[in-house]
């Protein structure tokens, strides 16, 4: 056993009882290690051009609160349930929402192709704009599940954890939410016709 | 998983997400910043301050108008009252109480373990109240046969000990510049278990004690120093 406690790689929990025990240098470790799924949960929850602030106040927050993070979930789901309340705060006093915006074209991953595949392709990123749109007409809590269930691709019980409702309100909400996204897609579709 | 699900998931590489900003060294300056929640804490001991100094002026007759005051400061209450109200009977220690090496004690729970320099190596160290997962919610260490103890736990959670004081003798105190609370004489004390319930079984006669926070730590100093002595053994933590 030769190998020094520098190249240890601590895992979420260590890094929790090390910065509850005052220690700054661990939660700093704990922000960068979380910083992108933070930012990208904000975003999708639609903080727009707020997502940096959001995630920096639930950094803080999150501080502040980690003596009361107990481990039943994981530090991550934990922590994400701190920036989806910011999100929610924000848009109290904010009333538009963005957040779900296509990569551009250009960002497009498969490039320059002919033929009957190049038409696939447009028909492809037509559903998938049309997509977008139908989720923007969704309400808050429907495309907060979506968000987190399939965006997210968390587990039902990261979702309980992350949104706070019981697992069969996650369930139900789930479903009715993919209904409802059924609904505006085949409304959508008779119009283009 | 049907296809609107399939797609759901397949739309998720296409939305655009911005890339992550540097946060870790803004939240780091945030931290250490001075922060407000202590100032606000300072105002509310001030406040405390006014209300306990206009509900316990000296003497005994005013002090029983003091029934209903019940202070809380740093996880403990302290309720004061006219009439003594002593345990009967055989205390029982706090829930899953075990004696345990300092290193080990200090593995169980989760706030610093700190060590008055004031004293030498405490004779015996001891945790309780373990949660599922094994964590502890206060130690105790143990000086002069039993005689001096400290109990620390993490006194920004809910309260953990329920003192019934009478009497003159609460005072406000000073432990490294910060507000202290000094209980002169005998009083009762119980354990608060993790559900807010005073475990009245825990109940027992304690002697004078010194209450003062530290980093989010709060501690009781009970035993047999003076007030001065206790200040000092309270200032010398390491």
């Amino acid at each position: 056993m030769s190998s020094s406690p520098s190249e240890v790689v601590l895992d979420d929990e260590e890094l929790v009882i090390r910065a509850r025990a005052g220690d700054l240098e661990s939660y700093e470790l704990l922000v960068a290690r979380h910083t992108a799924s933070a930012y990208r949960t904000a975003v999708l929850l639609g903080a727009g051009p707020d997502a940096e602030d959001v995630i920096q106040e639930a950094f803080v927050k999150g501080h502040r609160n980690l003596s009361r993070y107990r481990g039943e979930s994981s530090y991550r789901s934990w922590l994400l349930a701190i920036v989806a309340n910011e999100t929610r705060n924000l848009h109290r006093s904010r009333s538009r929402r963005d957040g779900l915006v296509l990569r551009a074209a250009a960002a497009d991953p498969v490039p320059e192709i002919a033929g009957d595949v190049a038409v696939e392709t447009v028909l492809a990123g037509e559903r998938r704009a049309a997509l977008v749109r139908a989720l923007r007409l969704l309400p808050v809590r429907d495309r907060e599940v979506i968000v987190c269930r399939f965006f997210l691709d968390l587990s039902e019980e990261e979702t309980v954890t992350m949104l706070g409702w019981p697992r069969g309100t996650v369930k139900s909400r789930t479903s009715r939410a993919l209904a409802k996204l059924r609904g505006l897609l085949d409304r959508e579709e008779v119009r283009r016709g | 998983m049907d296809d609107l699900e399939r797609e759901l998931r397949n739309l998720a590489g296409w939305l655009q997400t911005p890339e992550p900003p540097e946060v870790a060294a803004r939240v780091r300056a945030r931290l250490t910043a001075p922060a407000p929640a202590r100032r606000r804490w300072r105002y509310l001991v001030a406040v405390l301050i006014a209300l306990l100094v206009a509900v316990l002026p000296p003497g005994r007759a005013a002090i029983a108008d003091a029934v209903a005051g019940l202070l809380r400061f740093a996880g403990i209450t302290i309720a004061t009252s006219s009439e003594p109200a002593l345990p009967t009977g055989t205390p029982s220690p706090l829930p899953a109480q075990q004696p345990m090496a300092l290193v080990e004690a200090q593995r169980k729970v989760l706030f610093p373990i700190r060590l008055p320099a004031k004293l030498s190596p405490p004779e015996q160290v001891l945790v309780a109240d373990p949660d599922p997962r094994g964590t502890c919610r206060v130690a105790t260490l143990l000086y002069r046969g039993g005689a001096l103890r400290i109990d620390a736990f993490d006194g920004r959670l809910d309260p953990a000990f329920h003192k019934q004081a009478s009497g003159p003798g609460v005072k406000w105190a000073q432990v490294n510049g910060d507000v202290a609370i000094w209980i002169g004489g005998p009083h009762a004390v119980a354990y608060v278990d993790r559900t807010g319930t005073v475990r009245v079984e825990t109940a027992r006669l304690a002697a004078s004690t010194l209450i003062w926070q530290e980093a989010g730590v709060t501690y009781r100093l009970e035993g047999d120093p003076t007030m001065a002595e206790a200040i000092e053994i309270a200032n010398s933590l390491d």
